[in-house]
């Protein structure tokens, strides 16, 4: 079977500090794949690479066998939200709408299609009654819910998180990792976090990440550990066994 | 008194309202971007660069407002290159524009024999003094700033609220936030001719900055700042003539005591 997404020995850094070093990573179709690391160790900016935001400096790295700024549209792609303006005047549906947003598109107008589509992916993720609140007001797990519908909304092969239940509660952490359980079923999805947490629950590999990367099957950390212990001591257990 | 009378004594009435209705379009779409894009400093550096051109124009004596637009493109294009393709903080090179822009604008009117006093309604503005060669070229820039936002709505809200993603999907944010800044340029060459290059800035921010308050769509914040800018406007147009005032000045009065009771007012609501 041929790779999703293939990294071949990719290097990256800023003014010679190095951040990623020689990373090998292949991601197969329906994949789940949680990336974990420390802050600064580098996960972001892997998944800005492949969104092609960024250029290796040296390495290849290939999504759908072309290079990553060529397929994003294939990707759906759930930012951080923190990191979004409270005050901007838009409403939830408005947000959402902006996934199915096409260059050469000249109208002001969405047409009806892609508003019953935005209704439609609201419904899946239980928000259907926030369309016309403002996206300012929402709750953390509402924000998160919005974004999520944002990604989905053009039907990508491929999901990308960043952090999506970084300050979030845990009922609504493990909330959003069964909703993308249920998505895995026809998408292949790639998310970054600090903590261990929920994801081993869900995720069928993992990626540690600290400028270099190692793999590990789920099932190599739950033999080690039993799911119920506290993350600390689950990331504590696969520090160990990275060497990182 | 006849009609014809009528407009040979107060036609310049009849012009600087048709000035400031044109001016009350431009500054509530573009003044509606630059309040949610937070890019207020970088208006201020076109705003203070545009003297240069005016200056300049001066001393080869061609129409100030083509010095303007040339002068304002210009650094709108400087500012966004520095932006987004060296990747720098552009605060310094708005800094440099502002302050080159201003020097080398006082530098030719110091050059032009017969130093112009008018060069002084640049600063603060003179709508009533306003020509009708430029309310034509200001109907011009209002056509192409309004047909702008128009046709790339979708793209504009998009790359203001998530650049990022705008360019998962594709959308050349490059592109578009250059043409948004020459936006910016042109209408702050329109407004230099309503209340000058040196309130430019409260008139693109406070109004807007009120809209957004009580908007909860782009559009709807776009409509309401273009109608609070012309109340504002003709309101100090209005103080303007009655007690003999600087036009320029008495609208931005206006729209500075706007901003602080809508601010009162929503701060009073919110308490009770």
């Amino acid at each position: 079977m041929n790779p999703l997404i293939k990294i071949e020995d990719l290097t990256f850094g800023y003014d010679n500090a190095p951040i990623l070093e020689k990373i090998n990573l292949e991601i197969f179709e329906r994949d789940f794949v949680g990336i974990i690391g420390p802050n600064g160790g580098g996960k972001t900016t892997l998944l800005k690479i492949l969104l092609g935001f960024l250029k290796p400096d040296s390495g290849s790295v290939s999504i759908l066998g072309r290079s990553p700024d060529s397929v994003s549209k294939f990707i759906g792609y759930v930012p951080q939200y923190s990191e979004m303006d409270k005050q901007f005047p838009i409403k939830v549906k408005d947000v959402i709408l902006m996934g199915l947003c096409e260059s050469s598109s000249f109208s002001p107008r969405f047409s009806q299609k892609s508003y019953s589509k935005v209704y439609e992916v609201m419904e899946l993720l239980k928000i259907r009654d926030l369309a016309e609140k403002k996206f300012g007001e929402l709750s953390g797990g509402q924000k998160q819910r919005t974004l999520i519908c944002r990604a989905i909304v053009s039907n990508p092969k491929m999901l990308f998180l960043d952090e999506p239940t970084a300050s979030v509660d845990a009922a609504i952490e493990e909330d959003i990792y069964k909703i993308l359980s249920d998505f895995n079923s026809d998408i292949t999805i790639l998310l970054v976090s600090h903590d261990v947490g929920f994801i081993s629950n869900y995720v069928n590999r993992v990626a540690c990440i600290n400028r270099s990367l190692v793999i590990h099957p789920v099932n190599e950390i739950s033999s080690e550990h039993a799911l119920t212990h506290a993350y600390h001591e689950n990331t504590s257990v696969i520090h160990h066994k990275c060497g990182l | 008194m006849d009609i014809s009378a009528f407009f040979e004594n107060y036609g310049f009435i009849t012009n600087s309202i048709i000035a400031v209705v044109l001016s009350s379009i431009a500054a509530g779409i573009t003044g509606t971007f630059v309040v949610v894009k937070k890019i207020s400093y970088i208006g201020g550096g076109i705003a203070h660069a545009v003297m240069g051109g005016l200056g300049i124009a001066y001393f080869i004596g061609v129409n100030p407002i083509y010095g303007a637009l040339v002068f304002s493109v210009f650094a709108a294009i400087l500012i966004g290159y520095v932006k987004l393709k060296l990747k720098q903080n552009e605060d310094t090179m708005i800094s440099a524009l502002w302050a080159v822009g201003m020097a080398t604008g006082i530098i030719f009117a110091y050059l032009t024999p017969g130093y112009n006093v008018n060069l002084l309604s640049f600063l603060f503005g003179n709508v009533l003094m306003i020509s009708t060669e430029n309310l034509w070229l200001l109907l011009i820039l209002d056509l192409i700033i309004a047909a702008f936002v128009f046709v790339y709505y979708k793209q504009l809200i998009f790359i203001t609220f998530d650049e990022e993603y705008a360019a998962v999907r594709g959308i050349n944010v490059n592109l578009l936030t250059i043409l948004l800044l020459i936006m910016v340029a042109l209408t702050i060459v329109i407004l230099v001719q309503t209340v000058g290059l040196i309130l430019v800035i409260a008139l693109l921010t406070l109004p807007s900055a009120i809209a957004g308050m009580f908007s909860n769509t782009l559009y709807k914040m776009i409509l309401l700042s273009i109608a609070l800018i012309l109340l504002f406007s003709l309101s100090g147009l209005a103080l303007a003539f009655s007690v003999n005032l600087p036009s320029g000045a008495s609208i931005i009065l206006m729209a500075g005591a706007g901003y602080i009771l809508a601010l009162a007012g929503k701060t009073i609501a919110r308490s009770y």
